[in-house]
């Protein structure tokens, strides 16, 4: 119980600092809002109104009071004109296609990661591990920027078996999901090797070979398990991040997710829709971060025992 | 498990029917961003201008010399300089059935001038003193003071006079009624706008639905035209990109003349640039026929004023500066500048600029063309605000913007007029940042302001552009060129200068024309 409220306290003071920070920073951009919505032609009264409708000319404390209170009553509008979309709704729209997204290329990154990892850890120095370490290296280091316009190219132009971009039909997910599970993927695989490498050096390992169990179980059964806590903490960073929008992936692809929203109003200076996106991905983090601890206990009798 | 093999097995079953399918009379546009809103009112953005234009047309259209000309009104005439009248079309109606009359074009416009309302257009407005109808037919404008560039102003998207109160806010931002080619078939204010023919469409309505959709990455916009899911992009091409674009057999390019300007604009404040030799000297070691070819692939035009070729008061007998080096080292010995025995430059001068990649290699362009006049040019690309605020402030010698679009000449007072020099007490408003003053052509700018006979403006705004070719507060670089990607199947499109969307109203579809 006490645990609990600990959790949710400091899940409201992640919020609160990120949305001050965020405040702040919007703040200290250099240029004028007005010029940015209105262009360079509008005409001196217009701006003069559109400074007074965006209360640019209030101090931060009571423009954020403002948008904590429409914020509370979920009745939070875009700030720029026509100052008409309900920022929630968008939110609840784009944030379970984020959601989908970040599950797909995680069960990508698994599903090439456990293997490649397994690999390449299970038989050190050998052929399959230099190939699965060269994997991870190019994983890693090619921009997304690139990779997702090429796996365009060869699966949705080339070969003609998948859209381009959007999510009006499912198989619009593919894509994406591979261009953020791989370079996910290749991290993953360096992070299994070498906590498996780490396992496989332990006392209970060469007891359990000494038991005369196979190869295999003493790799998946023994090492496996014990080299998953530090994988599960990297895994539940990079979820977090995941959902916190993956900017370029979904412009990219043009998919409809927070990422999207967030690059949007920025492009026209809608502050509320920012501080509410950096609102959700504050809070999507939290709870990541809540599950990862859970899967922790999962893993690990040990920190169930410590409870 | 189970639960996550489900959606693969999904994905997997869905491989097998995502090749592209015919799509018949449907046209697809893709955009770079959505409309914010489709109430022509309340609109800013570039998208829901020309968007909300195909749906609620105004009183007068722009045509591609820049003029507004008759749309749902029939003709219309100044009574008085400060009295317009306008007679609309007979038999006009809503794309609902409603008949569209005089009450509603005054109920649009009232609108726009309530507070209640919020428009941020409404300043923009604030020359109206009265609208006011004269029979079902009629509507006439009372004017504060005169402006000849009315009937530009009267291209505001008239609304169904019951639907203009604050109330339908909302519901007009989705689904405004207007007497337009097209009118709304579902837009849930997300990325994509489906237009459906409007049968009641006084020139009669369009072939097919057009679907407009958002694809945000301009690579990604590229590959869908390649994909075919997507007909047209107007606008929205890089230039470097059109080369590859125009070896794809499926796919026309089109240019066409462009209403945005790119420019050149001197700090008068500074001493070196004060100087009128020195403006042309940099005027005539410039090579922009190479920019145009070199840079832009051959999709712009060296421009002599801000306005194209082909717009209504374009003078042609300005004076015209191509590259000439001996002439321009000439002026320069002239300003006092002559070449130092070192072999150093002449000048040094410094040129803000944004840091978009392409006007930056724009500016180095420029460089190096005026390295050979012997004038070092530094650049210094700068984030957009502080870009903005630095040029309006003055904290600058050379600066290079564009004008998206020139449309009524009404712009060369905002650009050029002494009272348009931005200061602290007008918050630094005002596109006069050379800090450039000629009274003579102040009186010219206010002269063809308040002049409503369409000559009278013509002549003014024909000596201004004389002048300010001598002069020399900016020099004109290049007219950027109205680009169109479009799929062989779809025909009739005509690029629009300022890139208007009206022609898609009359386009064609041959089925089988794009493979």
């Amino acid at each position: 119980m006490k645990r609990a409220l600990h959790k949710t306290a400091g899940t409201l003071l992640a919020a609160l600092g990120a949305l001050l920070l965020v405040s702040v920073f919007l703040d200290l951009v250099p240029g004028d809002p007005i010029d940015a919505i209105l262009g360079e032609q509008a005409r001196e009264a217009d701006r003069a109104e559109l400074r007074a409708a965006l209360r640019l000319d209030e101090p931060l404390p009571v423009r954020l009071w403002i948008f904590a209170r429409d914020t509370a009553t979920l009745e939070l509008r875009s700030s720029v004109p026509p100052f008409q979309d309900r920022v929630f709704d968008r939110i609840g729209d784009a944030l379970p296609n984020t959601a989908l997204l970040a599950g797909c290329s995680l069960l990508v990154a698994l599903l090439v990661a456990f293997p490649l990892g397994l690999l390449a850890g299970g038989r050190p120095g050998g052929t399959l591990d230099a190939a699965a370490s060269g994997f991870a290296v190019v994983g890693v280091a090619l921009p997304r920027i690139w990779l997702g316009p090429l796996l365009i190219l060869i699966f949705a132009i080339g070969l003609d078996w998948l859209p381009v971009s959007g999510l009006e039909e499912p198989s619009g997910l593919v894509l994406p999901s591979i261009t953020l599970g791989l370079a996910l993927a290749a991290f993953l695989a360096r992070m299994i090797r070498a906590s498996l490498l780490d396992a496989t050096s332990e006392d209970y390992v060469r007891t359990a070979r000494a038991k005369g169990l196979s190869e295999r179980v003493v790799l998946v059964k023994h090492a496996l398990r014990n080299a998953m806590l530090p994988v599960l903490t990297v895994l539940g960073l990079q979820l977090g991040a995941l959902l916190g929008g993956a900017v370029i992936t979904e412009k990219v692809f043009n998919y409809p997710g927070m990422g999207t929203l967030l690059l949007q109003a920025i492009d026209r200076r809608d502050y509320n829709m920012v501080r509410a996106c950096v609102l959700a991905f504050t809070l999507a983090y939290v709870v990541v971060n809540l599950l990862t601890d859970l899967a922790y206990a999962a893993a690990d009798p040990r920190v169930r025992a410590r409870r | 498990m189970r639960r996550l093999l489900s959606p693969t097995l999904l994905l997997v079953a869905s491989l097998a029917c995502s090749s592209a399918t015919s799509r018949g009379d449907h046209v697809v546009l893709a955009v770079d961003a959505p409309p914010e809103t489709l109430d022509r009112r309340m609109a800013l953005g570039l998208n829901a201008m020309r968007l909300t234009s195909l749906v609620t047309p105004g009183l007068t259209r722009i045509d591609s010399t820049g003029r507004a000309v008759p749309d749902l009104a029939a003709s219309f005439e100044a009574r008085d300089d400060r009295t317009w009248i306008f007679r609309l079309r007979e038999g006009l109606v809503f794309s609902d059935g409603t008949p569209l009359q005089a009450a509603d074009v005054v109920a649009t416009f009232r609108s726009v001038l309530d507070p209640a309302l919020g428009s941020p257009h409404r300043g923009a407005y604030g020359y109206l003193r009265r609208v006011e109808a004269l029979g079902p037919l009629e509507v006439v404008f009372h004017l504060e003071r005169p402006f000849g560039a009315m009937p530009v102003d009267a291209t505001l998207g008239v609304l169904p006079a019951a639907l203009t109160g604050p109330e339908h806010l909302d519901a007009l931002r989705l689904r405004p009624i207007g007497a337009g080619p097209y009118r709304v078939g579902g837009w849930d204010g997300g990325d994509t706008v489906w237009l459906e023919p409007n049968p009641r469409y006084f020139r009669g309505a369009p072939a097919g639905p057009l679907e407009v959709r958002t694809v945000r990455d301009q690579t990604t916009r590229i590959l869908e035209l390649r994909k075919g899911r997507v007909d047209l992009l107007l606008g929205a091409v890089s230039p470097p990109l059109l080369p590859a674009l125009r070896e794809d057999e499926r796919l026309r390019v089109e240019i066409g003349p462009g209403a945005g300007v790119s420019y050149l604009m001197f700090n008068f404040d500074d001493p070196v640039l004060a100087k009128r030799e020195v403006r042309e000297a940099i005027a005539l070691a410039l090579d922009r026929e190479a920019l145009a070819r070199f840079k832009f692939k051959g999709a712009a035009t060296v421009a002599d004023s801000l306005f194209w070729a082909e717009h209504w008061v374009y003078e042609p007998s300005v004076k015209r500066y191509r590259r000439n080096l001996e002439r321009a080292a000439a002026l320069l010995d002239q300003a006092g500048l002559p070449l130092p025995p070192d072999g150093g430059p002449r000048l040094r001068l410094a040129l803000k600029t944004s840091t978009d990649r392409f006007r930056r290699s724009i500016a180095l362009a420029m460089a190096s063309q005026l390295a050979e006049a012997g004038i070092e040019l530094e650049i210094h690309p700068l984030e957009w605000g502080t870009f903005l605020g630095d040029v309006k402030r003055g904290n600058f010698q050379l600066a290079t913007l564009k004008w998206p679009a020139v449309i009524d000449p009404d712009i060369l007072r905002l650009a050029y007029h002494s009272e348009s020099i931005p200061t602290e007490a007008s918050a630094w408003g005002g596109g006069n940042r050379m800090r450039y003053r000629s009274a003579e052509l102040d009186a010219l700018l206010d002269q063809g302001r308040e002049a409503s006979d369409p000559a009278l403006r013509r002549d003014a705004y024909s000596r201004a552009q004389r002048i300010l070719a001598v002069d020399l507060p900016v020099i004109p670089l290049l007219h950027e060129d109205a680009v169109g990607v479009i799929a062989r199947r779809v025909r009739g499109v005509e690029l629009d200068p300022q890139g208007s969307l009206e022609s898609l109203a009359r386009i064609r579809v041959e089925p089988g024309a794009d493979r």
